[in-house]
């Protein structure tokens, strides 16, 4: 396996190097490791038979001269953009980065990577690498600078080493150096564009993320201090009275990198990068460190306040997000607010930690992952190709590209309904919150139905824009762009169909590794058995060729022999047109969930530090 | 048993709705049509010359159908309730897509009603179904017509259902997204012919699925769950022949603050019992 897990690590950083110097191949480049990628990720999967543990003290010097350079150069920033948040918040991760040095720690294994890092891999390298293949044809349309696309794609190629050495690290100050790097990579691309708009974004998305930076070095001081060790999974079964107050903070980070509320404008903000950044950091990969993290504390938080508390604010962002979202026509917004929202979701049932819960997170964190991916680099064709932003002007386009239009459907369906892949994991959260009682779960029920539904109208009423037909014919559609958005909407549509098997045996696998019991599940092709139900083979096979085949077959028939009528229009003659529906919740309704928001984060590391 | 249900469905569906037509219209003290009168407006409809806006709006309207059927076959079946309510919103969804397709305002408008109405409506339902793997341990219908009655378990999410049925049925005072005097039948309007009998039968097929919801509680006691039903039935056609439309914003008010807040305190008790 070692083989692999070194191509994941290295090769990224290899071909971004290559793509910076040789700028003219970088396109070239950039295509081949990601074709490497894929191949190692899956490899790495099924070579995997116990975890590898790697010891690289040696490491340390260069690593605390990299943490200097970083927060260095976030302070640099700060200073001369004389923004105070920045330069402060750098200021002090200095400060408690030489305090560390003050505690000496046990020798350990700083690189574990176990059954969930290679989940992650699989997520991180295969969308991650379609998205790669996606930017090189669209970085051609967004500049004609040759540097300017070497850079882009060597920085989003540079990233994918930065995430799968992230999800590896048992280290808590390499978690700390890899987390700070998404950071950069986030603040460099959301300033991509360099406007005034995108720079002032982008040091919205510094400071916020240099928070959970912040967050994540007082961890690493208490677990120096505390509990002489620096090693994530030697703390969590090490235990003791700091074990709570350590969780708590990285739970801050974690949901800070996953933009809950209050801290939901830095990814709103990072719309204006160009669409690639959105689809591979915003959405499908960098993001979903926070369920990771969550998912990696969970034995130690499930069943605790602090477990209860960050369960909350998930809740709270999944249903208010949503209900956020009704007010927007951008069709990038729509799409960030529905990722805060689902990042909510993700988040509330990694930290319940139930066997059921943590399956339906891991469901969420892949087949999110997959249909945000593809929903961004649709919209990035729609800004590109067709110029449009706003879901108002979509319509007739399902005429001009009725191929873009079907994956976009597709791709909205997928997170709404059976027999795709969200749909199974909010299914397994009701059935796994239900498992256990208390006034808590009757709460985190409501939050969850209410804010589905809300999820529901929001995707039902941007997928209603979509298929507005004018019966016009025409067609114009660039394949080039096509061929990732395609690849994945084909993944979907398999694993729609096989996702009984797949949740069975891979979903299976994965979770029981996180949860460290069994699931009590059974999945085969013909169906899915959980305690308290059950799915069979014809019900995924029904819903697959109604909602993956049907929207398909509909925007390809003709049907014949059948007159064409008009419209009934009351017998004026009047062009009509009725446009979608928007829903702007009170001010107050805002202003309330943040506030309640910040007060849990607040929470969160009182009921931490008190060990309560 | 099940596969008989399941083949008659849309025939069962008929009659039931014949039957609601001829009571309605005893209410309203006129003679009403005969109990078959839908199944003479499908030979009807059948016989008309089809006429469609475009492919893909015909064709989602037939999947409607479909989807419709298939829910119910999935309570037929002992399946899982929360699967079912699923099937029934992917079904009803098909339909909002379909009258979002077409280039008509009504059309459009009654979608989007309908859109809203779901967005109500849906967690009562999802609450119900919780509700009862509260009382009987289990979502699978199978299971549930084995347990004992939830009706005195669950009272109040049996009220919280009851409040919802208009609602679900698109009847007064719930039915702004049909509204036949202001958007003349909203996503419907567009359809004709052999199309309108899919969706025109699809209605039958909700009706059933929703009376089949209220017979479930009362579990293995069929007599009391007939019986629920019965006066469910008889509940909502009273309220649709003696209340006014209200509109569409207030009824997702109306909704959550009664029927939800029901549903909510049930599952509430439910958890501290």
């Amino acid at each position: 396996m070692q083989e692999y897990l070194l191509t994941l690590f290295l090769l990224p950083f290899i071909a971004a190097t290559a793509a910076f110097i040789f700028k003219r191949q970088a396109g070239f480049i950039t295509v081949i490791a990601s074709a490497f990628l894929i191949a190692a990720s899956i490899l790495s999967y099924i070579s995997y038979e116990s975890s590898f543990r790697l010891s690289a003290s040696y490491l340390a010097a260069p690593f605390l001269v990299l943490d200097i350079a970083l927060l260095g150069y976030f302070a640099y920033i700060g200073f001369k953009s004389q923004n105070k948040k920045i330069l402060f918040l750098s200021l002090i991760q200095m400060a408690i980065l030489f305090a560390l040095e003050n505690f000496a720690s046990k020798e350990g294994f700083d690189i574990v990577v176990d059954k969930l890092s290679v989940f992650m891999f699989l997520l991180v390298n295969i969308v991650g690498s379609l998205i790669l293949i996606y930017a090189v044809r669209y970085i051609k349309d967004e500049t004609p600078n040759i540097s300017r696309q070497a850079v882009f794609l060597a920085i989003l190629t540079a990233f994918l080493g930065v995430m799968n050495l992230l999800v590896s690290a048992d280290n808590i100050k390499w978690l700390f150096l890899f987390f700070e790097m998404t950071t950069l990579a986030s603040f460099w691309l959301i300033g991509f564009r360099d406007n005034e708009e995108s720079k002032e974004n982008a040091h919205t998305a510094l400071w916020m993320n240099q928070i959970g930076g912040v967050a994540l070095l007082v961890a690493a001081l208490v677990a120096k201090s505390q509990f002489h060790s620096v090693y994530i999974s030697e703390i969590l079964t090490h235990g003791g009275e700091y074990l709570m107050l350590f969780c708590a903070l990285v739970s801050i980070a974690a949901l800070i990198k996953g933009a809950q509320m209050p801290f939901s404008p830095w990814l709103l903000g990072a719309m204006v990068a160009p669409t690639p950044v959105s689809a591979i950091l915003h959405s499908s990969t960098m993001v979903k460190i926070a369920p990771y993290l969550i998912l990696k504390i969970s034995p130690a938080i499930a069943g605790t306040a602090v477990g209860a508390l960050i369960a909350l604010i998930g809740a709270v962002s999944f249903l208010v997000s949503a209900a956020l979202a009704l007010r927007e026509d951008s069709f990038k917004k729509i799409l960030a607010y529905s990722t805060i929202s689902l990042l909510g979701l993700m988040i509330l049932t990694a930290s319940l930690g139930t066997p059921l819960t943590i399956l339906a997170c891991m469901l969420l964190i892949i087949f999110h992952g997959v249909s945000k991916a593809m929903l961004f680099m649709c919209a990035g064709i729609l800004e590109k190709k067709y110029h449009i932003k706003s879901i108002e002007s979509v319509e007739g386009l399902i005429n001009k590209a009725p191929i873009l239009t079907s994956l976009i459907v597709l791709g909205f369906l997928s997170i709404a309904l059976p027999p795709f892949g969200v749909f199974f994991a909010k299914w397994l959260a009701y059935e796994g919150v239900v498992g256990f009682s208390g006034l808590l779960v009757a709460f985190l029920l409501f939050f969850i139905a209410v804010g589905s539904v809300a999820l529901t109208l929001l995707y039902f009423k941007t997928v209603g824009r979509f298929v507005a037909n004018d019966g016009a014919k025409s067609d114009s559609e660039d394949y080039s762009y096509l061929i990732s958005p395609f690849v994945l909407g084909l993944f979907l549509l398999s694993f729609a169909l096989f996702v009984s098997p797949a949740i069975g045996s891979f979903f299976k696998d994965s979770a029981s590794f996180v949860a460290s019991v069994a699931i009590p599940i059974s999945g085969d092709f013909w169906g899915i058995v959980l305690p308290f139900g059950e799915l069979k083979f014809w019900h995924i096979l029904a819903a697959f060729l109604l909602l993956g085949v049907a929207p398909i077959v509909a925007a390809k028939i003709k049907l014949k022999g059948v007159d064409r009528a008009k419209p009934y229009s009351c017998g004026e003659n009047i062009e009509a047109n009725a446009y979608s529906f928007y829903f702007d919740p009170a001010k107050s309704v805002e202003k309330i969930a943040n506030i309640t928001s910040a007060a849990l984060f607040a929470l969160i590391i009182i009921v931490g530090a008190l060990n309560i | 048993m099940s596969w008989l249900l399941t083949i008659f469905a849309p025939i069962i569906g008929g009659l039931l709705y014949g039957i609601e037509r001829k009571l309605k219209a005893r209410m309203q003290s006129r003679k009403g049509p005969p109990i078959i009168q839908p199944f003479y407006d499908l030979f009807k409809l059948t016989d008309k010359r089809p006429m469609i806006l475009h492919s893909y709006h015909a064709f989602m309207g037939v999947m409607h159908f479909v989807a419709a059927w298939v829910a119910l076959s999935v309570l037929f079946f002992g399946g899982d309730l929360l699967v079912a309510i699923f099937f029934h919103l992917l079904s009803t969804s098909l339909l909002i897509v379909a009258g979002y397709s077409a280039k008509s305002t009504y059309s459009r408008i009654g979608s989007t009603r309908e859109l809203i109405a779901i967005s109500a409506l849906e967690p009562v339902l999802i609450l119900t179904a919780i509700a009862f793997y509260l009382h009987t341990g289990s979502f699978e219908v199978s299971k549930i017509i084995n347990s004992d009655s939830t009706f005195g378990a669950s009272f109040i999410g049996f009220l919280a259902l009851l409040v919802v049925l208009p609602g679900l049925l698109k009847k007064s005072p719930f039915d702004a997204a049909e509204a036949h005097q202001e958007i003349v039948g909203g996503a419907e309007i567009e359809f004709s012919g052999i199309f309108y009998e899919a969706v025109y039968t699809a209605k039958w097929l909700d009706m059933l699925f929703v009376f089949t919801l209220v017979f479930l509680f009362g579990g293995s006691n069929f007599v009391l769950g007939a019986v629920l039903a019965v006066l469910a039935f008889f509940a909502v056609l009273l309220v649709d022949n003696s209340t006014a439309r209200v509109r569409y914003s207030d009824m997702v008010r109306i909704v959550y603050s009664v029927a939800f807040t029901l549903a909510a305190a049930n599952i509430i008790l439910g958890v501290m019992a």
